[in-house]
């Protein structure tokens, strides 16, 4: 990042590419931490200087990679609300839900590098933030799944329709019943905001489904 | 069947002259007498029917409308009493006093009710009699009744019920009321009779009903027993009980009055009949059993817990004979209502709402006629132009000052209870339900002593008062023509009996007591409307008008009003005169009984400061002994303390009040229309749950009970109170009280709606969240009450309404303060006006009104906007502000103008959900708000001109130091302090007209010409605006720093001990835009932040405001995400 100058700077590129590493690193991290993979399939690799798990199957890497590559163009043109990653269980009942809020303020500007620095700090502590998350949380049911969830505007969903980002890679509307939780419960776990920088506000919650407290 | 009825009284004249023989004191005194036992009777109908044969009557086994003359009976359930209808209904006692004074005596002091009305009550009034009679120890009444009468219906349905089934039976047995969690009623017969699967063979219980010896009436032996609504039909009845009952838990039978077969549907079930034996007994309702033979013993064993289940059940059961053929009710469902419709007391009590809708409709109708005709006032000026007006002119040296009449009935129950009993006039004479000595067994659980020692420790605290309670469980209201011998309202009738020996009791007759009520107000009404109805036997009458036009002096007017009623109600009336409502109601103390005195202002001064501090209105038993430990017992006392000592003592209202009332200063007007301010139900009675759905069910049905007084008043509200008494930890199982609530700890807690309703279900959905909150023992819960507040008109505007999905908090917040001084400047905070001394707002007022008019006349500034109807410059409130323009010679063309708040403050979802047109007259006002400021910002030096309030404000802040003090300690409110607002440069909206631009940004909602599209791309606004963070940061006080908010709220928390409803407004408003902001994270930790100072504070107010604040954030938050927030 260093790289850039203020001339190429396209400011909404950079906003993706920092936000879709981030996503990155949090989904395996979730992935991780709520156990829905075995944890034999992660490895430790470091990040915004603190360690995270990142998992080396190669389908699920390619899966998440796709998704978020095709997430990106929606936040650069800031057109994404929310990326949310639903955890299921059998049934495919969501059980939790990991939000991913996104805000972008209508002006983005760069003056320095030492504000980036800044937002790599607001990062980890979103990234640690995820790591103890499970404290705060009830165990998953054995056997769960995760999806991934964007939530666009209108006008994004029927683009994306016409141009595939990936081929053989489509998007489809989720299921109500994947969207919808009942008598949901909201846990905020971390709000970062770099109001000067570019990348936002973002949004990290998880809402935890009644359904979950029932079966403990 | 006339075959039969010959048959029977052959068979009686036949009898007649072998028992003259036996008995050898024989009369004819009942010559031309039949009578007809109906139920129970002490003596039974065996004995009765001796009698008449002994003494020459004629005793009927069926009844027959031509040839019975007399019904002998000791209690009757309504139904039949509405049957019986114009027909003489006389206790037993008739007879056996006639019998003893050897001559047929007039049965008119014997009859059972002087009124057989149609009124509910009339069964419960009677009630007290037969119970007397009914047990086999008159002086061992039974323990059910003396509660049941003076508040409750239950028991007296269970009675009903009991009574319906036992009068047809006539064996061994014990009739178990068991009510368990299923709601089902056992009546259970420990008789040696076979039961198979325990159901009872009805008819083989048949025997002779009543023991009059005939053969030929078969009644079976029946037992009600409704399971959970579904009654089965049973196969073992037999041709005489025919009827067979429905699902709908109703049983119907023949018409009492063709046949005497009464049969009543019996069935048990079978799994609950072993639980019911194990249960403890609690005997009550034993009103019924006769103990015909000396071999059988009959007993009622009734259990209730949560009775409330037992009476719909047996509300069916009597409806169901009304109805035949109709199906019943939920049972549940009617528990409350008749409740309600039963309990005398809350009756009593809403004939005030009832007088004053009667006054408001005479207000309304007079506004329609125009011309009311007023005869009593007619008589008075008649009655002026007889006398010579000599005195009369010197009473129009007084007549502009105002005049109160406060009219009081003189011992209004008592008077009407007597008023055709010429013979108790001047003997001391109780209302009562029961005439017993009132020694009761006691229940087990039950510990008198207890709460007795209870009370009287709580007694002692207040260091004032005797004792009023027996070891007595019973309680009777107690009304005493003349008070001797310190016998006192509400005390237990058996201390009262013991006290004064010859007190006659007198039942109750609520049918009298509304038609003396009526006419009274009537009367009063046919003098002037302006009533203010206080309670069924008191009003108020704001005479000032009536003198001046009629040109009476008071005194005539109070004698006419007095005579009008003795005259048309045959009670007595005092009236209290003068200048206010505080001095006519003390003037009406020395007035009584039966009289009437003016308290003229010159001798104001000298009266009250003799008057008992108790006196005054507002002051009870816990502010009199506080008052006492100030070494305060009369209003002269009073006088000697400041305003600010008692403000210290009593809070700045209460002070205030207190300091008027002791100088006879009251300010309140005479209102003949009233608002409601709240709606509530609550039943502290007979409330024994065992099990958590019970508590459910109940408090659905208290919210359906809330929903038909809502719809009752055309009325909906926004804050929903859950009252909930729980036993005291300690306290008796079992109060003193049967069924009562005993010692108890009272908790709240209440939630706000985001919409008003009056919607049952949605108050029982709330009030059930409310009430698991509250993680309560149901077993000890003994009384639930649900209040509805924040009351609107259920005919709101529908537009409002139907936007009010989106409608936020905030937008509440808006609209709530200029509902509370609509009229007043905004920058005055009203309820620091109103706890100012009278003088200094006086003060206030007046530099006020002087500065107002200083706008007017340095017309440059403030004309343009305020005619142009565009919002003023000044700084802006963020509140609508509706002025009333009385200022004179400002030229106004809209009546009404709007203060727009800053755009920045307008809750852009509130603003999408208002109606199109709203949204655009609101946005061209903003465009012209925004081309004024250009405006205005050329004369900035006017605008200063506003500031001319710091000065005058500055004088009452340092009077009312305590106050001021209180205020600034309390960190939270900031928004509508006056005094930020003086500066300019604290409103962005000043200092950059620009900043209004930005926001509408945000609103995807709003696609107004003048708004910038939100999709339009960020690169065309104007470069000047990305210096400005566009969303303004929530603030709490100024503070957004979440260590400077948490500094902020322990201040407030730990500095204050009862939080003041703006400040907690204003934190529910920061959490609000924290939501908005999408700041959850923080708002989560504000929140348990909150949570931990306010639950941790002793003042329980405080966890009652992290409640209210918890559940207003919940809404929005659950209104933004669809989930709430989980606060672990």
């Amino acid at each position: 990042m260093a790289t850039l100058t203020r001339q190429d700077l396209n400011f909404g590129q950079v906003v993706a590419d920092i936000l879709c590493e981030f996503l990155e690193v949090a989904i395996h991290l979730i992935l991780y931490v709520r156990e829905i993979y075995p944890s034999g399939i992660f490895q430790k690799r470091k990040k915004y200087n603190v360690p995270v798990q990142m998992s080396c199957h190669p389908e699920l890497n390619q899966y998440i990679q796709d998704t978020l590559h095709c997430v990106k163009p929606l936040i650069q043109k800031n057109e994404a609300e929310k990326v949310v990653m639903v955890i299921m269980d059998k049934e495919h009942h969501p059980v939790e839900r990991f939000v991913f809020e996104i805000s972008q303020p209508p002006l983005l500007s760069i003056s320095s590098e030492t504000l980036l620095s800044h937002v790599e700090q607001l990062l980890r502590a979103m990234i640690l933030k995820i790591s103890v998350c499970d404290a705060v949380l009830d165990n998953n049911p054995p056997g769960c799944t995760f999806t991934l969830l964007v939530h666009t505007r209108e006008a994004a969903t029927r683009n994306m329709e016409k141009v595939q980002v990936i081929k053989d890679f489509p998007w489809i509307v989720a299921d109500e019943q994947e969207v919808h939780m009942e008598e949901a419960k909201l846990i905020p776990l971390k709000t970062m905001t770099s109001d000067i920088l570019k990348v936002s506000h973002s949004q990290l919650f998880c809402t935890e489904s009644q359904k979950l407290n029932e079966i403990l | 069947m006339a075959a039969k009825i010959s048959k029977l009284e052959e068979q009686f004249q036949k009898d007649a002259p072998r028992e003259k023989q036996k008995d050898g004191t024989s009369s004819c005194i009942f010559n031309g007498v039949a009578i007809y036992v109906n139920g129970y009777t002490d003596p039974s109908a065996d004995e009765l029917r001796r009698l008449m044969m002994l003494h020459g009557g004629q005793f009927h086994l069926y009844y027959t409308h031509s040839r019975t003359t007399h019904i002998i009976a000791t209690n009757l359930p309504n139904r039949k009493i509405q049957e019986l209808k114009g027909e003489k209904v006389v206790r037993p006692e008739w007879i056996t006093d006639s019998i003893k004074a050897g001559r047929q005596l007039s049965y008119v002091q014997y009859q059972l009710y002087a009124k057989q009305k149609s009124l509910n009550f009339t069964s419960i009034c009677a009630r007290g009699k037969p119970d007397l009679s009914s047990t086999s120890d008159p002086f061992k009444p039974s323990p059910s009744h003396p509660q049941s009468d003076s508040i409750k219906p239950q028991p007296s349905h269970t009675q009903t019920l009991s009574k319906e089934v036992l009068k047809s039976t006539h064996t061994n047995h014990t009739a178990n009321f068991t009510e368990n969690g299923s709601c089902s009623i056992i009546f259970e017969e420990d008789t040696e009779r076979p039961r198979v699967n325990g159901i009872h063979d009805g008819d083989d219980e048949t025997c002779a009903l009543l023991p009059r010896g005939s053969q030929d009436t078969l009644l079976t032996n029946g037992y009600v027993h409704p399971v959970n609504g579904a009654l089965k039909p049973q196969d073992s009845f037999t041709e005489h009980s025919p009827h067979v009952v429905d699902t709908g838990s109703h049983h119907t039978h023949l018409p009492q009055t063709e046949s005497r077969d009464r049969e009543e549907p019996s069935c048990s079930s079978a799994g609950s009949k072993s639980t019911s034996h194990q249960r403890s007994l609690i005997s009550t309702a034993r009103t019924s059993a006769a103990p015909q033979k000396g071999n059988l013993h009959d007993q009622t064993r009734v259990r209730l817990n949560g009775s409330y289940h037992t009476t719909p059940n047996s509300s069916n059961l009597a409806d169901s004979s009304n109805h035949p053929g109709k199906s019943g009710q939920g049972a549940d469902a009617g528990i409350i209502s008749e409740f309600f419709s039963h309990s005398r007391l809350h009756h009593i009590s809403t004939w005030r709402n009832e007088f004053s809708e009667y006054v408001n409709a005479l207000q309304s109708r007079r506004r329609a006629a125009r011309g009311a005709v007023f005869s009593g006032k007619e008589k008075l000026k008649k009655l002026k132009a007889n006398c010579s007006s000599g005195i009369l002119s010197l009473w129009f040296m007084f007549v502009r000052q105002s005049c109160i009449l406060h009219v009081d009935m003189d011992c209004f129950f008592v008077s009407v209870g007597i008023r055709h009993r010429p013979d108790l006039i001047g003997k001391p004479v109780a209302v009562t339900s029961n005439r017993g000595p009132g020694r009761v067994a006691q229940r087990p659980g039950a510990n008198p002593q207890l709460e007795f020692q209870y009370y009287q420790r709580k007694q002692k605290q207040y260091r004032k008062g005797k004792l009023s309670m027996t070891s007595s469980s019973t309680c009777y209201s107690v009304f005493l023509s003349y008070r001797q011998a310190g016998v006192r309202n509400g005390m237990f009738f058996g201390r009262a009996k013991q006290l004064c020996p010859d007190l006659q009791s007198v039942p109750y007759d609520f049918q009298a007591y509304k038609e003396v009520a009526l006419s009274m107000y009537e009367t009063l009404a046919s003098y002037t409307h302006n009533i203010e109805a206080l309670s069924c036997d008191e009003a108020l009458v704001d005479a000032t008008n009536l003198l001046v036009e009629v040109g009476v002096n008071p005194d005539d007017l109070a004698q006419a009003i007095r005579e009008d009623i003795k005259e048309k109600t045959g009670c007595s009336a005092s009236v209290g005169m003068g200048s206010n409502i505080l001095l006519a109601r003390m003037a009406t103390r020395k007035a009584k009984p039966n009289g009437q005195y003016f308290l003229r202002s010159e001798e104001v001064d000298d009266f009250i400061r003799d008057q008992p501090v108790s006196s005054l209105p507002g002051v009870g038993r816990s502010m009199s002994s506080k008052l006492t430990s100030l070494g305060v017992s009369t209003c002269g006392d009073l006088q000697q303390l400041s305003i600010s000592r008692l403000q210290k003592e009593f809070g700045p209202r209460t002070g205030q009040t207190l300091f008027r009332f002791c100088r006879g200063l009251d300010d309140r007007p005479v209102r003949s229309e009233k608002e409601r301010k709240s709606v509530s139900a609550e039943m502290n009675y007979n409330i024994r749950f065992t099990q958590v759905e019970e508590a459910e069910s109940f408090l659905t049905d208290l919210s359906m009970e809330v929903q038909k007084r809502l719809e009752g008043a055309g009325l909906r509200g926004r804050r929903i109170t859950l009252k909930v008494m729980v036993r005291k930890p300690g306290a008796p199982v079992e109060p003193a009280k049967y069924g009562g609530h005993g010692i108890c700890d009272n908790f709240a807690r209440s939630v706000l709606l985001a919409q008003p309703t009056d919607s049952g279900q949605l108050i029982a959905a709330e009030a059930i969240k409310l009430f698991h909150g509250m993680k309560l023992h149901v077993k000890d819960m003994r009384g639930v009450g649900l209040q509805v507040q924040q009351l609107e008109g259920s005919h709101a505007n529908p537009s409002g309404q139907g936007s009010s999905r989106g409608r936020s908090i905030k937008d509440l917040l808006l609209a709530k303060q200029p509902a509370h001084n609509p009229k007043k400047d905004p920058l005055v905070d009203q309820s620091v006006l109103e706890a100012l001394p009278v003088d200094i707002r006086k003060q206030v007022e007046l530099s006020w009104r002087h500065r107002e008019e200083q706008p007017s006349t340095s017309s440059h500034l403030s004309t343009p906007p305020r005619t142009s109807s565009s919002p003023p410059p000044g700084p802006s409130l963020g509140t609508l502000v509706l002025q009333l323009p009385h200022q004179p010679g400002q030229p106004c063309t809209t009546g009404i103008i709007l203060e727009l708040p800053d755009f920045s403050q307008v809750d852009p979802d509130v603003f999408a959900a208002l109606p199109r047109e709203l949204q655009e007259e609101l946005c061209s006002a903003y465009r012209n708000k925004r081309n004024a400021q250009a405006h205005v910002q050329a004369q900035s030096s006017a605008v200063m001109q506003k500031n001319t309030f710091p000065q005058l404000k500055q004088p009452a802040v340092g009077k009312l130091k305590h106050r001021y003090k209180k205020r600034n300690a309390s960190p939270a409110k900031k928004g509508p302090s006056p005094l930020k607002k003086l500066f300019p440069g604290n409103s962005p909206a000043k200092s950059s007209p620009s900043k209004t631009l930005p926001l509408p940004l945000k609103q995807p909602g709003l696609k107004t010409e003048n708004v910038q599209c939100p999709s339009s791309s960020s690169t065309d606004v104007p470069e000047t605006l990305s210096k400005f963070n566009p969303r303004p940061v929530p603030t709490l006080a100024g503070a957004y720093e979440f260590s400077d908010i948490r500094t902020l709220l322990r201040e407030w928390v730990t500095s204050i001990s009862e939080p003041m409803e703006e400040d907690i407004l204003q934190v529910v408003k920061y959490c609000t835009e924290l939501v908005e902001d999408k700041d959850l994270e923080k708002l989560c930790l504000v929140i348990k932040y909150m949570k931990r100072l306010m639950q941790q504070s002793p003042e329980s107010v405080w966890s009652m405001a992290f409640d209210f604040i918890l559940d207003n954030v919940q809404v929005v938050v659950q209104q933004t995400y669809g989930s709430t927030l989980k606060i672990t």
